[in-house]
């Protein structure tokens, strides 16, 4: 890792601070195109935070963010959204005034540049790019397998259908790097399964980046390429799936209190 | 489009059912009252944020429209064009500060101005006229022809149709899911690639143009304009109508704006108890539709709709 210009996420020396709480310091996190990283460690290792800070909502106290050979420290998380890194949230924020379709086309927001004037009139840019919008949600929508359910108010989903409603969301805004906090919380087995699968078809289907803060050690190290650890905001292990198994600082800071639980 | 041009031919239609011109002239104070509302329930209904000082916008229109045409010798459509140009500016200008803050830190923000505009059409005596307010406002002609009550109904129509139409376009496309998205989630909304700060002021902006043209309208129909037509409680009016009518719901800016501007004529027959009767509607209403009148119709249908399918289901 490390060769700037071959990543497609590079981030330096970050560190936030909250209060009198080190939350990060000193991370340096790099994400190689067409991968898996999975970032795990202990409650309060830091993880949300270190996703906060990639899409914007955190502001690192010092450090680098570098996406796509661009230095996006500064952007605001709608900027960083537009140039193609988008999120997912552990508490679920989907869009409860809207149907499970208007929530995944609000996805596509950034690929239907038409103006407020192309919408006032109704030109014909407007209902050329509305029409490719709808496709859009309906085609990832249908990827994850809602698309029976697209005119259903989005709060009347099963909890485990609104977590696939906020992957289609995020997947019809077409990301580079797509970041997803804990998705499997609150998942039971078999969906956490599917959950897996979906997660590999993004990026093996549709050559997304994919980036996931996780709990749950199978998912992690099924589909992982390549994990980061973290503990009381610091990396303490880099690797593949195995070699963090077998890594003693991991299995003293982390999987051998996970296994207790 | 097509409920559209159904509303715009139950506008047309509206005045064969009234004999007398001063109905007429209370129907055309309830559209011009709609054009405020249809604006502000964009704002409120679909992008979640609370003005209680949209009187002000409304007061800004008529009165820069009255002066800059009386005073300043403004032909009509610049006047008029001014005065709705001004709302928009004042808008924009109050909006960037005061649309960082959330919540009741907004309406409060929104409030404070419409109070601050208020004392000033009452104070700048040498400008508005002050309290016993501004005169001599000319009513609207083209080419000398004057517009009678009846036909200034019809124009005050063709504009509120237009705008609701203007206004269900713009929700209707990927700017109107965006402010129902910043409404629900600004975290979210952001995360899609949403430029929030842009959106509201957008919207906001948008919301004051509207009471601005609504407000000239008034003033070359009225001819006359005074500050009490423009404070707080009208800016408190307008925020019930659009929560009556029916949140997030054009239709039901419009129903909102007619029922709490007709209503109040009904009950003068009551004399003493009018205002309890006014209070006691309300609270009826806010109990039993909480979702306004829109939300009620829209609710009943979707009832007929499911009980029928549920039968031909055969459950």
């Amino acid at each position: 890792m490390g060769q700037a210009g071959n990543n497609i996420l590079d981030c330096r020396g970050l560190a936030v601070t909250f209060g009198g709480v080190q939350a990060l310091r000193q991370v340096d996190f790099s994400v190689e195109p067409g991968s898996i990283t999975a970032v795990i460690g202990p409650n309060g290792a830091g993880k949300t935070t270190l996703l906060n800070v990639i899409s914007g909502l955190v502001n690192a106290d010092a450090g680098t963010v570098v996406f796509q050979g661009e230095d996006i420290t500064a952007f605001p998380p709608y900027k960083r959204a537009l140039a193609g890194a988008v999120r997912t949230f552990q508490n679920l924020e989907i869009f409860h005034n809207m149907t499970v379709l208007e929530n995944v086309m609000t996805g596509s927001h950034r690929r239907i540049p038409y103006t407020v004037f192309d919408s006032l009139l109704k030109t014909p840019r407007y209902w050329r790019e509305e029409k490719q919008c709808l496709q859009y949600a309906e085609r990832e929508l249908e990827f994850v397998g809602l698309l029976d359910k697209k005119d259903m108010p989005a709060v009347e989903l099963p909890f485990g259908s609104q977590r696939l409603l906020e992957l289609a969301r995020a997947i019809a805004s077409s990301p580079q790097l797509l970041l997803l906090d804990e998705p499997a919380a609150g998942l039971n087995i078999r969906e956490t399964g599917d959950l897996g699968r979906t997660i590999r078809r993004i990026r093996d289907e549709r050559g997304i980046t994919v980036v996931l803060v996780e709990h749950d050690m199978d998912l992690v190290m099924r589909i992982s390429d390549t994990i980061t650890v973290l503990n009381f905001g610091e990396q303490i292990a880099r690797g593949k799936p195995l070699e963090i198994q077998k890594n003693h600082q991991v299995i003293a800071a982390y999987l051998g209190e996970d296994d207790n639980l | 489009m097509l409920a559209v041009l159904g509303f715009a031919l139950f506008l047309l239609g509206l005045p064969w059912l009234v004999t007398n011109d001063y109905y007429i002239n209370l129907l055309t104070l309830s559209l011009n009252h709609a054009i405020i509302v249809v604006g502000l329930n964009l704002l409120m209904g679909y992008a979640g944020q609370v003005s209680l000082g949209h009187a002000a916008f409304y007061g800004l229109g008529a009165y820069t429209t009255a002066i800059l045409t009386t005073r300043y010798f403004f032909p009509l459509p610049l006047g008029m064009a001014s005065g709705v140009l001004t709302a928009g500016v004042v808008a924009c200008l109050i909006g960037i500060p005061t649309l960082k803050l959330k919540g009741h830190y907004l309406a409060m923000a929104t409030l404070g101005f419409g109070v601050i505009v208020y004392i000033f059409f009452n104070e700048t005596i040498g400008l508005t006229g002050g309290p016993s307010g501004f005169t001599g406002v000319s009513r609207l002609h083209i080419q000398g022809h004057k517009f009678t009550d009846r036909s200034y109904y019809y124009l005050v129509s063709l504009v509120l149709t237009g705008v609701v139409l203007l206004s269900l376009n713009i929700i209707h496309s990927r700017i109107g899911r965006a402010l129902r998205a910043l409404h629900s989630s600004e975290t979210a909304a952001q995360i899609a690639g949403i430029d929030i700060a842009k959106y509201k002021i957008f919207v906001f902006v948008l919301s004051a143009l509207f009471a601005g043209l609504a407000g000239v309208l008034y003033a070359h129909n009225i001819a006359f304009v005074a500050p009490s037509s423009f404070g707080f409680n009208f800016s408190v009016e307008l925020v019930t109508m659009v929560v009556l009518g029916g949140m997030a719901n054009v239709w039901g800016a419009v129903i909102g704006a007619l029922f709490l501007t007709i209503l109040p004529e009904f009950l003068r027959i009551f004399e003493n108890i009018e205002i309890l009767l006014y209070g006691a509607i309300l609270i009826v209403f806010v109990i039993f539709l909480p979702e306004g009148i829109a939300g009620a119709i829209v609710k009943f249908f979707t009832f007929l709709k499911t009980k029928r399918s549920d039968g031909a289901g055969g459950k």
